[in-house]
C-alpha cells in the first residue's frame, strides 16, 4: 500500500515527548532536568543496565518537563517533554550523504558504539543490539542473518529501506559481521519484493561472503526462527536463542542505524515508519524523529479517514490497538495501521469444528486448540507442558479460526499463568 | 448501510427478548436471526486484527456448493433409473430425468433441512444457548446418503434422533463425537431395517411395485459383487459417471470428485485424509485380490472406488472436521485406518455390501485417541530438541 512512495520525511514537530524505556531490559536514567537546553543527539537518559540503552533527544530545544504520561500500551511511564526550537545537531555527528565504506572502528569499539549510539532491535522488539553483539562464552556466532522481511503484512518500512537506503545497510552488514566476527551473512527478502531482492544483489556483489537470498512469501516468516530455519535450515532448541544454533538475527532497520551510529556517529533518534490503512488519504513511509506523536503522523497523511473502528501501533498481526493519538512515537514503532469500522469488530465466537487449521498454520508447530481449551480449564500445568512458551504471539491461529476463536488471547493468558509458575518455582 | 431501517427495527424490538421481556423465553431464536442478519459490534485490542475472510457460514456454504454436482448427477440418475424400471426409454441428459429426479428428491432436502434446524432451534431454545449453523451441511448430505423411496416421516424421526442423540447432547456443533449425517443413515439402518436393504430400494417407485419391467433388478454394483455376479456388473465408465443403481449423491463419482476439487482447492476438506482413505483402500482391496477366495474378494481393487459409496463418504463424511481427526500427522492415520475397515467390512461382513458407513462411525470414536497419541508424540520431540 505504502511501497510505492519513496520515504518522506516528517516535519520537525512542535514539542516531543520522549519515554525513557523504549528498549526490553531495564529503563534509562533520566539526566537532563528542566529547563535544561539540549541539541539534537543529545543524551537525555543513560543506559540502567546491561540489557538497557541510552536514549537520546530528537530535537533541538528546552527541556519543559519530566513527566509520568499515557504510552502507546495506556500505561504511564516516564517521559521527557521537550519544546522544539530550531534545529541545532550535535557537532560529532556526520550529516553528509557520503557513503562511508571503509571501516576503521574495532570489534569493542563497534559494540560499545552501538550502546552509546542508543541502537535497539528496530523489528519491533527493541532488544539492545551491543547485548546481541556480545556473544555469550562458550558461544560462537558463524552466521549473521539480515532480517529484509517486512515482518508484519500492511508495513512496508523496510522495503523501503533498502530501496533507498541498499548501500548503506551492505556496510552496516559488514560492520555488523565484524563485531561478531563472522564471515557469512545472509540476508533474507520474500520473493514478493524482487526490486530489493536484485537491488542488494546487486550491491552485494561488491561484497564478500553477503548472500541475498529470495524467501517464500508467508506469515510470519519475519520470526527469527523462522528465518534461521529458511535460511540455514537449523531449528533453534525450544527456550532457546538463535546463538545456540550460531545464529545472530539483525533487522535491516536496525543495520541501517548501525551503519549511522559508526561511520556516522550518529545515534538512533528517528526511525521510519510505516502509516497505511484501507482509506487513509496518503498512506506513505515517514522518516520521524522519535517522540513526535502519532497525530503529527496522522495529520501528515491526510488526517483519520471517517470510519475507523480503531487505530493499530505495529502491525495488524500483532500490533496493539491504542486509545489515543496523543502518544509518542518511540524506537519500536514500525508502522500505524487504521483498520475501518466494519473490520475492527471481533466476530462472534463459535464452536470449536475441529478443523485443525489453527495447528496447520502454526510456525512453531504447537497445536493452539489444545492450549486455548486448556486454558479456559485453568489447566496451567498441562499448558506449560505443551509448551505454550514456544508460542511467538504471531496470531497466525486467530486469523485463521474459521469459527472466530480468540485463540492467541487465550494462550496470552495461558503462558501468563505459566510464567507465574516458573517464577515461584525458580524462588 | 450503517444504521439501516432492519437495524433500527432489531434494535428497537430487542428488548422484548432481553431477559424478563415479553418474549424473553425465545431470546435464543433472537440472537440466533441477530447474528445472521449483523456482525457484532465489540472491538478487538489486541492482534490479530485482521482476520482471514473465511468463517464458520462460508466453509459450511462452501460445502454445500461442493455437493450440487453429486446432488445434480444424483437427481439426473434417479429419474433415469426410474424410468428404466419401467421399460422407458428415457435418456440419461433429459429433462424428462431431471424433472423426476427433482420431485422425488427435493421433498427429502426439504424434509431434512425443516426437521434438522427445527430440532436445534428447539434445542437452542431450551438450553439457552446459541444457534450454531452447524446443520447446513448435514442437511444438505443426509437426502443424498438415504434410498429415495424412503417414507419422509421415518426419515424425521431418524434426523430428530441424530441431531438429538448425536450431537445436541453433546453440546452442539463441535462436540459431536459421530458425523451426524451418518448417524442418520446408521439409525434408519437398524430400525428399519426392509427400507434400507435389498435390491429393490434405491430405485424411486420401485419398492411400491409401480409397472416394474420383468427381469429388472435393481440391484447396485455392490449388491451384484457380493453375490458373485462380477458378469453382470456395470461398465467401470458407467460407475464413474453414475449411470447405476444406487444412493442419490453417491453413484457418480465424477460429480464427487468436482466436489474435492472444490473442497481441496478452498483448503477446507482435508486432502490427506481423502488421499490416505483412498490408499488405505486400494491397499485392502489389493491385500483382498491377492487371497480371492470367492468372487468379491476378486473385484479389482481399483473398482472399488467407484462403486457403492467409497468416494462420497471419502470426500465429504471423513473430512468431517468436527469427527475426524484435528493434529495433521492423524488425518494420514484416520483416513488410512478408514479406508482399509471399508474395503474390509465391505468384502468380509456377510450381512450386507457396505462398509463404508461403520467404518467411518468407527473411526470418529478414535479419533480423539488418535490426536491424543499424536500429541504426546509431539511433546516427546519437543523436550528432546531441548536436552539436545
Amino acid at each position: 500500500m505504502a511501497s510505492k512512495a519513496s520515504i518522506k520525511i516528517l516535519p520537525v514537530p512542535s514539542m516531543v515527548k520522549i519515554p525513557v524505556a523504549q528498549h526490553i531490559g531495564t529503563p534509562a536514567e533520566v539526566v537532563v532536568a528542566r529547563n535544561d537546553q539540549v541539541k539534537v543527539g543529545q543524551v537525555i537518559a543513560k543506559s540502567g543496565g546491561f540489557i538497557s540503552s541510552n536514549i537520546h533527544s530528537s530535537v533541538s530545544g528546552k527541556v519543559q518537563k519530566i513527566d509520568k504520561l499515557p504510552d502507546a500500551s495506556g500505561y504511564r511511564q516516564s517521559m521527557v517533554i521537550i519544546e522544539v526550537d530550531g534545529d541545532e545537531w550535535l557537532e560529532s555527528i556526520d550529516r553528509s550523504d557520503t557513503l562511508v565504506t571503509e571501516i576503521s572502528a574495532t570489534r569493542e569499539e563497534i559494540v560499545a558504539k552501538t550502546l552509546e549510539m542508543g541502537i535497539v532491535g528496530l523489528g519491533g522488539a527493541t532488544f539492545p543490539t551491543h547485548v546481541k553483539l556480545s556473544v555469550p562464552k562458550g558461544k560462537k556466532a558463524e552466521v549473521l542473518i539480515i532480517n529484509g522481511v517486512e515482518c508484519e503484512p500492511y508495513l512496508t518500512s523496510d522495503h523501503r529501506l533498502m530501496l533507498e537506503k541498499g548501500e548503506e545497510i551492505l556496510v552496516g552488514t559488514q560492520i555488523l559481521m565484524k563485531a561478531l566476527d563472522v564471515s557469512k551473512a545472509y540476508i533474507g527478502i520474500e520473493s514478493n519484493k524482487p526490486d530489493a531482492i536484485q537491488h542488494l544483489s546487486g550491491i552485494a556483489s561488491k561484497y564478500d561472503g553477503i548472500e541475498v537470498v529470495p524467501l517464500k512469501v508467508m506469515y510470519p516468516q519475519g520470526g527469527e526462527k523462522q528465518l534461521i530455519k529458511a535460511i540455514i535450515d537449523r531449528e533453534v532448541p525450544s527456550g532457546g536463542l538463535p546463538i545456540d544454533v550460531g545464529t545472530v538475527v539483525h533487522n535491516v532497520g536496525t543495520t541501517f542505524a548501525v551503519y549511522e551510529a559508526v561511520q556516522n556517529n550518529k545515534p538512533l533518534f528517528e526511525r521510519v515508519v510505516t502509516v497505511t490503512g484501507k482509506d487513509v488519504k496518503d498512506p506513505a513511509n515517514y522518516m520521524v524523529r522519535i517522540g513526535a506523536s502519532v497525530t503529527d503522523l496522522l495529520d501528515a497523511s491526510g488526517g483519520i479517514p471517517d470510519g475507523t473502528g480503531k487505530i493499530i501501533n505495529g502491525g495488524p498481526m500483532m500490533g496493539k490497538a491504542i486509545g489515543s493519538t496523543d502518544i509518542p512515537v518511540t524506537k519500536g514503532t514500525s508502522g500505524i495501521v487504521l483498520i475501518p469500522e466494519d473490520k475492527a469488530k471481533r466476530n462472534k465466537i463459535q464452536n470449536c469444528i475441529r478443523c485443525g487449521k489453527c495447528i496447520s498454520v502454526c510456525p512453531m508447530g504447537l497445536e493452539p486448540y489444545l492450549l486455548m481449551s486448556l486454558s479456559e480449564l485453568s489447566r496451567w500445568e498441562d499448558v506449560e507442558l505443551n509448551k505454550a512458551m514456544d508460542c511467538m504471539e504471531c496470531g497466525s491461529c486467530s486469523f485463521t479460526c474459521p469459527a472466530s476463536r480468540p485463540l492467541l488471547d487465550y494462550i496470552r493468558l495461558g503462558k501468563s499463568n505459566v510464567l507465574k509458575i516458573i517464577r515461584s518455582r525458580n524462588k | 448501510m450503517k444504521n439501516g431501517k432492519l437495524r433500527q427495527f432489531v434494535d428497537k424490538i430487542k428488548p422484548t427478548f432481553d431477559k424478563g421481556g415479553k418474549l424473553g423465553f425465545l431470546k435464543s431464536t433472537f440472537e440466533g436471526f441477530e447474528t445472521f442478519l449483523f456482525v457484532p459490534n465489540t472491538v478487538s485490542l489486541k492482534g490479530s486484527h485482521i482476520r482471514d475472510s473465511i468463517n464458520l457460514k462460508r466453509t459450511m456454504a462452501l460445502v454445500v456448493i461442493a455437493l450440487l454436482p453429486a446432488v445434480l448427477m444424483g437427481m439426473l440418475n434417479t429419474g433415469y433409473q426410474h424410468f428404466l424400471s419401467q421399460g422407458q426409454d428415457v435418456a440419461f441428459w433429459s429433462g424428462q430425468a431431471l424433472w423426476y429426479g427433482f420431485i422425488r428428491v427435493f421433498p427429502l432436502i426439504v424434509v431434512s433441512y425443516i426437521v434438522g434446524l427445527g430440532t436445534e432451534f428447539a434445542v437452542a431454545q431450551v438450553k439457552g444457548h446459541e444457534i450454531n449453523e452447524g446443520f447446513l451441511v448435514s442437511g444438505m448430505l443426509i437426502p443424498l446418503i438415504v434410498p429415495v423411496d424412503i417414507p419422509l416421516w421415518m426419515l424425521a424421526v431418524a434426523i430428530v434422533f441424530a441431531v438429538m442423540i448425536g450431537k445436541e447432547i453433546f453440546g452442539g456443533t463441535g462436540m459431536n463425537i459421530f458425523n451426524v449425517a451418518l448417524l442418520t443413515r446408521a439409525f434408519l439402518f437398524f430400525a428399519y431395517p426392509i427400507f434400507m436393504s435389498g435390491d429393490k430400494i434405491w430405485i424411486g417407485g420401485m419398492f411400491k411395485g409401480e409397472n416394474v419391467v420383468d427381469g429388472f433388478s435393481g440391484a447396485t454394483p455392490l449388491a451384484e459383487a457380493a453375490a458373485g455376479n462380477l458378469d453382470s456388473l456395470p461398465s467401470s465408465m458407467d460407475m464413474f459417471m453414475g449411470y447405476i443403481p444406487g444412493s442419490v449423491g453417491e453413484t457418480s463419482t465424477l460429480a464427487i470428485l468436482i466436489g474435492a476439487f472444490i473442497l481441496i482447492y478452498t483448503g477446507i476438506g482435508s486432502w490427506k485424509i481423502m488421499l490416505s482413505a483412498t490408499v488405505g483402500g486400494l491397499l485392502m482391496g489389493l491385500l483382498l485380490n491377492v487371497f480371492a477366495v470367492n468372487p468379491f474378494m476378486e473385484v479389482p481393487f481399483w473398482q472399488h472406488m467407484i462403486m457403492g459409496g467409497f468416494a462420497f463418504e471419502v470426500v465429504f463424511m471423513a473430512t468431517d472436521p468436527v469427527t475426524a481427526t484435528q493434529t495433521e500427522t492423524g488425518k494420514w492415520i484416520y483416513g488410512f485406518l478408514i479406508g482399509i475397515l471399508a474395503i474390509l467390512v465391505r468384502v468380509i461382513n456377510p450381512a450386507y455390501p457396505e462398509g463404508m458407513m461403520l467404518a467411518i462411525l468407527f473411526m470418529n470414536v478414535f479419533a480423539p485417541l488418535i490426536d491424543y497419541y499424536v500429541v504426546q508424540a509431539n511433546i516427546r520431540k519437543r523436550l528432546k530438541r531441548v536436552t539436545a
